[in-house]
C-alpha cells in the first residue's frame, strides 16, 4: 500500500510563524504531517539523515520544503545550494517563504534553482490566503517527482 | 708718423672673409714689393746707376698708392695697379735687358700666379692675355731690332712663352679655384658645425630650463660611458647632490655604490634603447623614474635621460584614499546588512501580531478561550521583543556617536563594575569568577567598557556547561609591543570554528531559543572598534570553552595625552 500521506518540511526559526504557518495548514482537508526544524543545520541532517535522523522511517521525503531565509547556523540560502545540489534532493520542490523581499535574496534564490519564492505577507487573511494557495498547488495540484 | 708705419705694417680689415684674405696677400706682396723696391734704388743709387734707380723708386711709388689705395678700400683697384706695375716692370726690363729671352721674363710667371690668387677669373684672363699681348710687343720689337737685344727674335719665341705661360696660368689658376673651393667647403662644413654647435646650446639649455623648474623632480642625463652630461631639478637638491657635483663625473664616481647597483642597468638598458618607468624607494622617499633615451637624427641612442620624480606625497595620498575608500565600502557593506537584518527582524513580530490577531477573531468566535490566552501570550511576547528591537537598535546606534570624553581607567575597576552588575547573574550560576590582578589602564569611555565585559561575561554565563562549574576568566596578554590585548575564557559548550564570524553580527543566534536578541556581541564588537581595537573568538569547537579576546588602547602617559586625546575623539564621533 502506497503512503499517501502529505508532508511537508517546515524550516523556520520563528516560533510564532511556523505555529501560524502550521494552523493555516491544519485548517485544510488536505492538512499535511508537518515537520517543524528551527535551524538550517537540523534541516540539513534531516534531509541527509544525519544526526537524530538516521532512520529513514523518522525522515521521510516531503511533498515540499517550505524555507526560510534567515536561519541560525547554516543559512536558508546554504540549506537550498545544498538541496539543489544533491543528486537524491534536488527534485524535492522548495518553497523559500521569508519576510525579505529584497533584490539580492530573490534573485540568489532563483540562482540556486529554488522552485518559488514567497514574502510573508502582512495581515492575517493574506497570510491565510498564501499559506491555502501554496498547499493547494504544492500538495494537490502539483505532481510530485517519483522518487 | 711712427704710428702710421707701424699702421701700413698691418692689412686693413675687411668684413667679407674672402676680401680679407686677398687684401691680406695683397699687402704682404706691396710690403716686400716697397721693400726691395726702395732697397734695390738704394743699391743703384750707391753704384751711380740712376736709371735704375729712378724706375725702381717710380715702382715704389707705383707700389705705395697701391698701397694707399688698399688702405682706402679700393681693392680691385690696388691689385690691378700692382700687377700693371709688375706687367709694365718685366717688359721695360725686357725692352731694356735681353728681350723676350731675358731672365726677367719668368717674372711673368710670378705674376700669373700672383693674379690667380688675387683675381677673379674674368679680370685673370685679361691679365694673362695682357701679359701674351706684352711678350707679343717685345718679340716683334726684337723682330725690328728696336731693343738692345743681341738675340734675333722670331714668332716661335712668342708661341713658346705663350704655351709656357698659358700652361702656367692654367696650372696656377686650376690650383688656386681648387683651394678657393676647398676653403668654401671648409667654411660651409665651419658654418654648419657652428650652427649645430648653437642649435645644441639651445637644446641644452632647453633641457636645463625645463629640468630646472620641472616641480619635485630631478633630471639626470647620461652619456655612454655613464658620465652625468646633465643634472638638474628643485629635486636634486633633496637628495643631497649638486649639480656641480654629478656634471661631469661618471656614475660610479658620483653616487654610493648601492644606488650604483640599483640603476646602472636600467640607464644601460636605455642605452640600448629601452624605454621604461620604475618606481625606486630612496632613504625615506618614494622616486617614480622614467627612462627615456635620447637619440640622434639618424635614431642611435646618444643618452640617457632619466625623469625622476618625488612621488612619496602622492603615494602616500593614494595609499591614504585606497584605504578611505576601502573602510567606506565596508562601513556601507555593513550599513546594507544593517537595513537588511533591521527590515527582516522587524517585520517578522509584525507578522506574528497581525497572524494571531487574525486567530483571536476566531478564538472569539468559536469560544476557545484557552487558546486565545496563548494566542494573547504571542502577541504580547512578540509587542515586547519589537520593543527590545527597538531599543536594541537605539543603543547600538548611540555607541559612537555619543561618546564621553575617553578616560584613563585600571581594566581592573571595569571589570569589578561589570561584575557588580551581573552579582544576582553570577551567584545564581553559582560560577566562579577570576581575575587577573594589576591589568593595564585603558583609555575610552568607561560605561561603554563595562558593557563590553558583562556583556561578555554574561555570554559566558548563558552559554555555561551544565556538567560543570561555570568558570571565567579575565586576563591580559601583554604584548611586548602595540595594545595590550585582554580576554575572557569560559569553560561553556564552546562555538564550532564555522560559526565564529557570525556570531558577531547583528541579531544573528546560535540558538534561536537562548534569550535576548542576538545583538549583545554587535554592541560589544561597535564599543571595541570604535575605541580602535579589534576582537575576536577562540574556540576549538563544542564543548571546548571559548575565549574572547580584544584590543584597546593603552592609556598614554601624561605628555602624549594631548594628541592621543583628540585622536580618541575624533574615532568617537566618527
Amino acid at each position: 500500500m502506497t503512503d499517501t500521506t502529505l508532508r511537508v518540511l517546515l524550516v523556520e526559526d520563528n516560533d510564532d510563524h511556523a505555529e501560524l504557518i502550521r494552523r493555516t495548514l491544519d485548517e485544510q482537508p488536505w492538512a499535511p504531517q508537518i515537520t517543524h526544524l528551527s535551524d538550517g543545520e537540523s534541516a540539513l541532517d534531516y534531509l541527509y539523515r544525519r544526526g537524530d535522523w538516521v532512520d529513514p522511517a523518522q525522515s521521510p521525503r516531503p511533498h515540499v520544503i517550505l524555507l526560510d531565509l534567515r536561519l541560525p547556523r547554516v543559512d536558508g540560502l546554504d540549506v537550498l545550494t545544498s538541496i539543489k545540489q544533491s543528486a537524491d534532493l534536488r527534485r524535492i520542490p522548495v518553497v523559500v517563504l521569508t519576510t525579505s523581499s529584497a533584490e539580492r535574496d530573490v534573485t540568489r534564490a532563483y540562482d540556486a534553482y529554488v522552485n518559488s519564492y514567497l514574502v510573508k505577507p502582512f495581515g492575517f487573511e493574506e497570510f491565510r490566503d498564501l499559506m491555502h494557495d501554496v498547499g493547494v498547488y504544492w500538495l494537490t495540484r502539483n505532481t510530485a517527482s517519483p522518487v | 708718423m711712427r704710428r702710421t708705419l707701424s699702421c701700413l705694417l698691418h692689412p686693413p680689415r675687411f668684413d667679407d672673409e674672402e676680401q680679407a684674405r686677398i687684401a691680406q696677400i695683397q699687402h704682404l706682396l706691396l710690403v716686400i714689393c716697397l721693400a726691395i723696391a726702395l732697397g734695390a734704388a738704394g743699391i743703384n743709387a750707391l753704384l751711380g746707376r740712376s736709371l735704375s734707380t729712378t724706375a725702381l723708386l717710380a715702382s715704389s711709388g707705383v707700389a705705395f698708392i697701391a698701397l694707399l689705395l688698399l688702405y682706402a678700400r679700393r681693392l680691385r683697384l690696388s691689385i690691378i695697379l700692382l700687377l700693371s706695375l709688375f706687367i709694365a716692370l718685366t717688359a721695360s726690363l725686357q725692352f731694356i735687358g735681353r728681350g723676350a729671352h731675358d731672365t726677367v721674363t719668368s717674372l711673368y710667371a710670378a705674376v700669373i700666379v700672383i693674379g690667380s690668387l688675387l683675381l677673379n677669373r674674368r679680370a685673370f684672363i685679361a691679365m694673362v692675355a695682357v701679359i701674351l699681348l706684352a711678350i707679343a710687343g717685345i718679340v716683334t720689337a726684337e723682330m725690328y731690332g728696336w731693343t738692345r737685344s743681341p738675340y734675333e727674335g722670331e714668332p716661335g719665341d712668342w708661341f713658346d712663352l705663350a704655351l709656357i705661360l698659358g700652361l702656367t696660368a692654367f696650372a696656377s689658376r686650376l690650383l688656386s679655384e681648387s683651394l678657393q673651393h676647398s676653403r668654401a667647403l671648409a667654411r660651409q662644413n665651419a658654418q654648419a658645425l657652428e650652427a649645430q654647435a648653437a642649435a645644441l646650446r639651445i637644446s641644452e639649455e632647453r633641457y636645463r630650463i625645463l629640468a630646472a623648474n620641472l616641480p619635485d623632480s630631478a633630471v639626470l642625463i647620461f652619456d655612454h660611458d655613464l658620465r652625468f652630461v646633465l643634472a638638474d631639478g628643485p629635486e636634486l637638491a633633496a637628495t643631497g647632490y649638486s649639480k656641480e657635483a654629478l656634471e661631469g663625473r661618471l656614475l660610479h664616481e658620483a653616487i654610493p655604490s648601492s644606488f650604483v647597483a640599483q640603476v646602472e642597468g636600467n640607464i644601460r638598458a636605455v642605452l640600448s634603447g629601452t624605454r621604461f618607468s620604475a618606481e625606486i624607494p630612496y632613504e625615506d622617499r618614494i622616486y617614480h623614474y622614467h627612462y627615456v633615451p635620447l637619440t640622434d637624427d639618424s635614431g642611435c641612442v646618444k643618452y640617457a635621460m632619466i625623469l625622476a620624480r618625488n612621488v612619496t606625497e602622492q603615494r602616500r595620498i593614494q595609499a591614504e584614499r585606497e584605504r578611505l575608500i576601502a573602510e567606506l565600502e565596508q562601513k556601507n557593506a555593513e550599513l546594507e546588512r544593517f537595513t537588511y537584518t533591521v527590515s527582516h527582524d522587524l517585520k517578522s513580530p509584525l507578522i506574528t501580531i497581525q497572524g494571531f490577531l487574525g486567530y483571536l477573531e476566531h478564538d472569539l468566535r468559536e469560544g476557545n478561550i484557552e487558546r486565545m490566552q496563548s494566542d494573547l501570550r504571542r502577541i504580547d511576547a512578540a509587542v515586547r521583543k519589537m520593543e527590545r528591537l527597538l531599543n536594541d537598535l537605539l543603543e547600538l546606534s548611540r555607541i559612537g556617536r555619543i561618546s564621553a570624553a575617553p578616560q584613563r581607567v585600571p581594566f581592573n575597576e571595569i571589570v569589578k563594575e561589570a561584575l557588580e552588575l551581573l552579582a544576582g547573574r553570577i551567584a545564581a550560576r553559582q560560577a566562579r569568577i577570576s581575575v587577573a590582578p594589576d591589568m593595564p589602564l585603558v583609555c575610552g569611555d568607561r560605561d561603554r567598557l563595562v558593557e563590553v565585559v558583562q556583556n561578555l561575561v554574561d555570554n559566558a554565563l548563558k552559554f555555561c556547561d551544565n556538567q560543570h562549574t561555570p568558570h571565567v576568566e579575565i586576563g591580559v596578554i601583554n604584548e611586548t609591543q602595540g595594545a595590550p590585548i585582554f580576554y575572557v575564557r569560559d569553560n561553556g559548550i564552546g562555538i564550532d570554528p564555522k560559526y565564529h564570524e557570525q556570531i558577531f553580527g547583528l541579531f544573528n543566534k546560535l540558538d534561536p531559543r537562548s534569550e535576548g536578541t542576538g545583538i549583545g556581541l554587535t554592541i560589544v564588537r561597535r564599543i571595541i572598534e570604535v575605541h580602535g581595537g579589534r576582537i575576536w573568538i577562540e574556540s576549538t569547537g563544542p564543548g571546548a570553552g571559548a575565549t574572547f579576546y580584544f584590543s584597546l588602547p593603552v592609556a598614554p602617559t601624561p605628555t602624549q595625552e594631548v594628541s592621543h586625546d583628540r585622536y580618541d575623539a575624533s574615532r568617537a564621533s566618527g
